[in-house]
């Protein structure tokens, strides 16, 4: 019972840092929305979500080297964690290494994606092939409104 | 008699009254004489006009009326031909200045057009990303 109760309140604890984290992403404060990220990874060590948000927001700051490490660190320990292997594929494109993009892709193929998830991963082979490198906005900042 | 525009007019009557003896006619065709006379008289005057017109201020215009008093065919005077000509030549440029207009609008609107298929398709993935990250929190199970 405490066990199960500590897991629910470590849970809700995780969740309500990555709400945060994303509110302060949303709000354009990057650092601190990172620094959540963190502490959320520290709350809930084995769950992927936060390393890959994090990932994200590194993405989003421009800093695409630190989101390869990180993002390639997540895809290592939970390979079938498909958004960490979207986010993967996005970091690769956008650093320019396509072919590591296409194999993550393919890799991600072999899942079972839900719904948005397709829908996302759609959205960005269609950005890939529709638009050069150097028309792509370098943060792709989350959207709240 | 006065000279009419260097013609001397002793030899103009002298010329003019020999037309009307050789043709001979009565008095309703000394009219006729006359006018004839009058024409004589009123074409030498415009062509000597017009041959002194260049030299005038506006003599181009006086040359064109002269010219053109004299019966010239309209469509074989330079000067009406020359009016018709420039606006024909200003509707020519504006024509082509038309054109150019339409192509340079023309890119202009595919340009806009593939920045609004860049920016619907961004919006698009910021969507799905959103949608994605707030699900992926939503559902996370620790």
């Amino acid at each position: 019972m405490n066990a199960a109760q500590d897991a629910v309140a470590v849970q809700v604890s995780a969740q309500e840092l990555l709400k945060k984290a994303y509110l302060l992403l949303s709000y354009g404060q990057y650092e601190e929305a990172i620094a959540a990220c963190e502490e959320a990874s520290k709350v809930a060590p084995g769950h992927p979500l936060a390393a890959v948000l994090k990932g994200s927001f590194e993405m989003a700051v421009g800093r695409i080297n630190d989101a390869l490490g990180t993002l390639r660190a997540v895809t290592n320990r939970h390979p079938e964690h498909p958004l960490a292997l979207i986010y993967f594929a996005e970091a690769c494109f956008l650093a320019g290494r396509s072919a590591a993009a296409q194999r993550a892709l393919a890799q991600l193929d072999k899942l079972t994606l839900s719904e948005a998830l397709c829908e996302f991963r759609d959205e960005l082979v269609q950005v890939w092939d529709s638009m050069a490198l150097d028309i792509i906005p370098p943060a792709l900042v989350a959207d709240i409104s | 008699m006065s000279n009419m525009n260097g013609i001397e007019s002793n030899r103009m009557n002298s010329s003019a009254m020999h037309h009307g003896r050789t043709q001979g006619k009565g008095s309703s065709e000394s009219g006729s004489g006359f006018g004839e006379l009058m024409g004589d008289i009123a074409n030498g005057a415009l062509a000597g006009l017009a041959a002194v017109a260049p030299v005038l201020p506006g003599g181009e215009l006086i040359k064109m009326a002269a010219n053109g008093l004299r019966g010239v065919s309209p469509g074989g005077s330079t000067g009406l031909g020359g009016a018709r000509g420039e606006k024909l030549d200003e509707m020519w440029a504006m024509q082509e200045d038309n054109q150019i207009f339409n192509l340079q609008y023309m890119h202009l609107q595919q340009s806009m057009q593939s920045e609004n298929r860049h920016f619907s398709t961004m919006s698009n993935l910021l969507k799905a990303r959103h949608d994605t990250a707030k699900a992926a929190i939503n559902n996370m199970r620790v």
